[in-house]
């Protein structure tokens, strides 16, 4: 199989280069750190502008454990329309246990399973950062520590494909919120605050959505 | 160290790329280092090998209680001395599996090597997705294991190393069998196929470990007889290595170096081996089919075969490749995903993203397996 499968994605992934710029809407990845609410995010925006959800939001980490893509959301700004595909990708990690499942009530043998999906999700979301998206919105909880080697290490590879690039400070509905340590931690790039459960100032998501990515 | 095609043999240079795709040659996605003097015969036995093998995931503490706890049961099957030893790691699986007790007849070798090698095709997934299967290997169930059909694309050829010298026969149960399909085994018939369950299958399982068995294949006298056991984390992966190596230093004795040293939890493997070469040990089983053919008197003077023997024994372990060596090597140039455990998996971000084509899964026997985005990813452009 290897050959001539490695072939056909090696053309398809030539052409789809060839005519993506010009044609079809900017392809944006959510990446962030499980759990940061990306897909809540992601089915915020997918609601606003094409009613349709992407994917189930749950508390418990790797949820999302295939990328899903929402194409042609046409967002409009200012008398301006930005058509984007949305790709809500799986949390990134350096780690996968089964065990953390086993706290969210889910049984050993589905724990080792959604772990294995969950890894595999990971690869994808990285196959996606490196040959599929045109830009980031990276999506952290402003409740938890920015300063992880996930958080450093993904934010530098965007930076060094010259991806432009929004950190999402998510959770502001949450007490320990903090959006400046959020900010602190990557002051190259701008930070947006927001709640995507509360819907908090998701209108200047949409702003910076368009002024970034249209 | 170049890598090697285990398929067709091709070999590239250390770090090429162009084995990142495949091997253009054949397509084939399982490599192994080719040590610099390795001989051109080995490459040949290779390809057999590697299909045949079932893939061991990466070792951790698990792995390496696995390792003891096969050795250990190796060892004990020794003292039983049948030419043709199951897998004593594998004894755990089978033993509920109503074929795998006893098997003098062919249909039940079948049936054992059925279950045997659908465990091996699990795991075959498994490592070659990288991830894929954990949860099924992990399971232990043997119903499971005997409906899959895997048994049928294993291949039966890991027998046929030029040590080979058994009777067809004899090979033919070899390849059919499986651990549990030991008792299929010449000297099994009477006295093997009362053995008690092993006492570690509690421990395997308690470790939701699945057992992986392999088929040996035996040296001259019997008493070369490979066991492999497999697990999916064992550490004890050399021993197919070992066994191509065997024949490859018998062809070439003197190419390699020796390392008379056993690793800690192949001690009592490695000692065993080397009883069994000795004439002296012969058991009553191989008496019995010796006896058949010549009497002890007619026999040739072992003495003098001794220390090759001995030394063809010894020197695969010092042929194997260095594994915390090959594994630093292979993740700094490749591996992006690392199975602790069933469950439990370490990533290489930079990995997965630089070299994304290919997810490397390092068998504990030397081999790799390289994975290819198609296989892992499926289809990537879900709507």
């Amino acid at each position: 199989m290897g050959l001539l499968t490695e072939l056909r994605s090696s053309i398809s992934r030539v052409t789809s280069k060839l005519f993506a710029p010009d044609q079809g809407p900017k392809r944006i990845g959510i990446y962030g750190p499980p759990n940061a609410g990306k897909t809540t995010l992601a089915n915020r925006i997918a609601r606003d502008w094409t009613g349709d959800a992407i994917g189930p939001e749950s508390h418990v980490p790797h949820e999302t454990r295939r990328a899903r893509r929402k194409e042609n959301v046409e967002i409009e700004r200012n008398g301006k329309s930005v058509t984007i595909d949305i790709v809500d990708t799986p949390g990134v990690t350096t780690k996968v246990d089964y065990k953390e499942f086993l706290e969210h009530d889910i049984e050993k043998e589905d724990a080792v399973r959604r772990s294995r999906e969950a890894t595999e999700g990971v690869a994808e979301a990285m196959h996606w950062l490196r040959e599929d998206v045109d830009g980031v919105i990276y999506v952290l909880d402003s409740a938890a520590d920015p300063f992880t080697q996930v958080n450093t290490m993904l934010i530098g590879i965007i930076e060094s494909k010259d991806l432009p690039v929004l950190i999402f400070a998510n959770k502001t509905d949450l007490e320990e919120s903090s959006v400046q340590q959020i900010a602190n931690a990557f002051p190259q790039h701008e930070t947006v605050p927001l709640s995507a459960l509360e819907g908090d100032n998701m209108d200047e998501v949409y702003d910076k959505i368009a002024e970034y990515f249209g | 160290m170049p890598h090697q095609c285990t398929a067709c043999g091709h070999t590239f240079e250390d770090g090429s790329k162009e084995m990142l795709s495949g091997c253009p040659g054949c397509g084939g996605t399982t490599f192994q280092f080719r040590p610099s003097g390795a001989a051109d015969g080995t490459s040949t036995d290779a390809p057999d090998d590697s299909d045949a093998t079932p893939p061991e995931r990466e070792s951790g503490g698990v792995a390496e209680r696995m390792g003891r706890t096969a050795t250990a049961m190796r060892d004990w099957m020794h003292r039983d001395d049948a030419p043709d030893r199951s897998d004593t790691a594998g004894a755990p699986d089978t033993a509920e599996t109503p074929d795998s007790t006893d098997v003098p007849d062919t249909t039940d070798v079948e049936d054992a090597t059925g279950s045997t090698r659908t465990d091996a095709g699990d795991a075959d997934t498994g490592v070659e997705t990288g991830t894929a299967s954990v949860d099924e290997r992990t399971t232990g169930e043997p119903t499971t294991d005997e409906t899959r059909p895997a048994d049928a694309t294993r291949p039966a050829d890991e027998n046929r190393s030029p040590d080979d010298t058994r009777s067809p026969a004899t090979s033919e149960s070899d390849d059919a069998a499986a651990p549990d399909a030991v008792a299929s085994g010449e000297d099994t018939d009477d006295g093997l196929a009362a053995w008690p369950d092993p006492p570690d299958v509690s421990h395997v399982r308690e470790k939701d470990q699945r057992v992986h068995r392999r088929r040996r294949r035996a040296g001259r006298w019997g008493t070369e007889t490979e066991q492999a056991t497999e697990t999916d984390q064992t550490t004890q992966t050399d021993r197919p290595t070992e066994t191509e190596r065997v024949a490859e230093t018998v062809d070439r004795p003197t190419d390699e170096p020796r390392d008379d040293t056993p690793r800690p939890n192949e001690d009592g493997l490695i000692v065993a081996d080397e009883e069994s070469l000795d004439g002296s040990t012969e058991d009553t089983a191989q008496a019995s089919a010796r006896s058949e053919m010549a009497r002890p008197d007619e026999l040739p003077p072992r003495e003098s075969e001794a220390p090759s023997s001995g030394r063809v024994v010894s020197e695969p372990s010092g042929e194997k490749p260095d594994m915390a060596e090959l594994r630093e090597e292979l993740n700094e140039q490749f591996e992006s995903i690392k199975i602790v455990e069933p469950g439990q998996y370490e990533l290489n971000l930079m990995e997965l993203y630089d070299r994304q084509e290919y997810i490397i899964s390092l068998r504990e026997n030397g081999r790799y397996v390289i994975q290819m985005p198609e296989d892992w990813l499926g289809d990537r452009d879900v709507p």
